[in-house]
């Protein structure tokens, strides 16, 4: 290569420019830092929002079906004027209401693991409970 | 830096740019809750639930002799009303009506209206299906008919020791008692026919009625009724035309009971019975065929509604089995007629059979197989749309305090004690869910198609009289 004072001249003849080359390769560097930071307010602020709000009418409404459940099952274990048979059944309908405890407790994984915090879950519960209750 | 691996790392921005979006999505994309088949498939196994067996459309010489007395309004005091009368198919094997109006009324289904001036007939009609279901072990709406010993198959009725011996099943047991009831099919003693139909019949006394006439309790003389009628079947001796079923009748007893000559009111039961299973037995529901495996068979409205009927409705508690019910008695705290509500009195339901504290204001649990067709709801047809009355369960305690237009509470506070603990506790559905539930009540209703109509109804009945149907 020949030094031939603003151009690089390579042995084959052709010409390339140092600057443009460096140029090209901050503009890569600064699309990609600005990709990940963008990547980043999204992993932090953008997705927990956006499930959030996609997911908070279904997560409040198995939790209070949940809620219920076990609750009702307390109070039906005291006794509901059922012979033996009817108790089965109805403990049956409590495993099949109860379900909705399994689907909260996966919707709340799914949301903590995709960054939605706690406090917030929290507060989608008591929200949940006061609107019910 | 080196550059070219750079370069061919962006070679592959659009893999790696795919791969960002699934990563940033994945969050959204695998947060799914089981699907409503998934739990359908666990509601199947946790209640082990079945399709109803289909009963063949066999039709046999018993079936002939059944479905001719179902239909023929002979078997009635007066010669005008027929078990038909209040089991319509039009209306899912009910009359459409709050109460049903037996003897003295003109009419059909739901525009049916009692001129006698008497009172009618204090109980909905109930429907007929499946009522052969091994499940089925009581009948009415008090259960005043049920088995009192399975294995042994005796029965326990208001009949007693009177019951007649050679009744085959709880259905045939339960078929004589229209028959001997005055408002129901019986009549009263010295009443005319309400129907202007048949001139000829409505000039013929009651027989049957005159019978109980000095006791006023044709149960004492059921005996004589059963007889009587018998009689009227197959030994009238008139000289007018009208007796020209006789010859009929003997016929048709003849063909279904081949093996005797000797004929009683327990053959007339066990044919109407045996009409009864076969032709009001429901085949090919949507619900049915989803248990078989179908899964399109029923939309996810009724998905939903299945889900919430076996789940936070806990409906299937006491609507259980291939019939929806458990046949058992409980009391939900159904608002009295105003009559009843005016007068203070009030229907005590079981407790009128029993005797019972525990049994008062209490009623079977209805079977649900067709429930859509067969409005108005509960013992008394107080409610007319399906909708409230699933809706009434979910807070059948919200009567309390509250005034009858006389000044009389609507439920008395003996019939909130009364009012199961299971419903008491107030349940957690929505309108919306109701509608799911009700949606699900319409997929397990079945309706005759026009050949099988055909094989039910009749064109005409022995005695040439006029019938509903």
């Amino acid at each position: 290569m020949i030094n031939n004072g603003t151009l690089l001249q390579n042995r084959d003849g052709s010409v390339k420019n140092p600057g443009k080359r460096v140029a090209r390769v901050n503009t890569i560097l600064l699309t990609t830092i600005a990709s990940l930071l963008l990547v980043n307010i999204y992993l932090d602020y953008g997705k927990p929002f956006f499930l959030l709000s996609e997911k908070s009418a279904i997560y409040s409404s198995h939790y209070i079906d949940c809620e219920r459940a076990q609750k009702s099952e307390l109070e039906l274990k005291l006794g509901v004027g059922l012979n033996q048979r009817g108790k089965d059944r109805l403990f049956k309908s409590l495993e099949i209401e109860k379900l909705s405890c399994s689907e909260k407790s996966l919707l709340q994984q799914q949301m903590l693991s995709a960054g939605v915090k706690l406090e917030q879950v929290r507060a989608l519960e008591i929200s949940a409970a006061m609107r019910t209750y | 830096m080196n550059f070219h691996l750079l370069k061919k790392c962006f070679k592959q921005r659009y893999t790696i740019s795919f791969n960002v979006t699934l990563f940033l999505f994945s969050g959204i994309c695998y947060a799914q809750s089981m699907s409503e088949d998934e739990k359908l498939q666990t509601i199947i196994h946790t209640f082990n639930l079945k399709p109803i067996d289909s009963k063949e459309f066999y039709l046999s010489e018993k079936y002939a002799l059944g479905q001719n007395l179902f239909y023929d309004p002979i078997l009635s005091g007066n010669r005008d009303v027929s078990c038909s009368t209040c089991h319509l198919l039009d209306y899912g094997g009910a009359d459409g009506l709050p109460l049903s109006i037996g003897v003295g009324g003109v009419g059909k289904g739901p525009q049916r209206v009692s001129i006698s001036g008497r009172e009618v007939h204090p109980r909905n009609s109930m429907d007929l299906w499946n009522r052969d279901h091994n499940n089925v072990s009581s009948m009415f709406w008090d259960g005043r008919v049920e088995i009192r010993n399975e294995i042994s198959g005796k029965f326990s009725t208001p009949l007693g020791e009177r019951l007649p011996a050679g009744l085959e099943n709880l259905m045939a047991v339960q078929s004589l008692f229209p028959l001997l009831t005055a408002d129901e099919m019986l009549g009263y003693p010295g009443d005319k026919s309400a129907s202007s139909e048949n001139a000829e019949h409505n000039a013929i006394p009651n027989e049957l009625a005159d019978l109980y006439a000095q006791t006023g309790a044709p149960i004492l003389h059921s005996d004589e009724i059963f007889e009587k009628l018998l009689e009227r079947l197959l030994d009238f001796q008139s000289d007018s035309e009208s007796a020209s079923w006789v010859p009929k009748y003997r016929e048709l007893f003849e063909k279904a009971y081949p093996e005797t000559a000797d004929y009683d009111i327990s053959q007339v039961a066990n044919a109407l019975a045996h009409f009864i299973e076969v032709a009001f037995s429901t085949r090919g529901s949507e619900w049915d065929r989803y248990l078989n495996g179908d899964e399109e068979a029923l939309s996810v409205e009724a998905k939903k509604g299945a889900i919430n009927f076996y789940g936070k409705g806990r409906c299937a508690v006491c609507h259980s089995g291939e019939t929806f019910s458990d046949y058992e008695f409980h009391s939900i705290g159904v608002i009295d007629t105003d009559v009843r509500i005016m007068e203070s009195q009030r229907d005590v339901g079981r407790y009128a059979v029993t005797g019972r504290e525990s049994d008062k204001f209490k009623f079977r649990t209805p079977p649900l197989r067709n429930v859509v067709n067969t409005s108005p709801y509960f013992h008394n047809g107080s409610v007319s749309s399906l909708f409230e009355a699933v809706k009434h369960h979910v807070d059948p305690l919200r009567n309390i305090n509250k005034y009858h237009s006389s000044g009389r509470f609507l439920l008395e506070k003996e019939q909130a004690d009364a009012i199961s603990p299971l419903l008491s506790l107030k349940l957690n559905l929505n309108d919306s869910e109701i509608g799911t539930i009700v949606s699900f009540l319409n997929s397990i209703s079945f309706t005759h198609t026009e050949s099988q109509v055909q094989k039910v109804v009749p064109d005409a009945v022995p005695s040439g009289l006029e019938f509903l149907h």
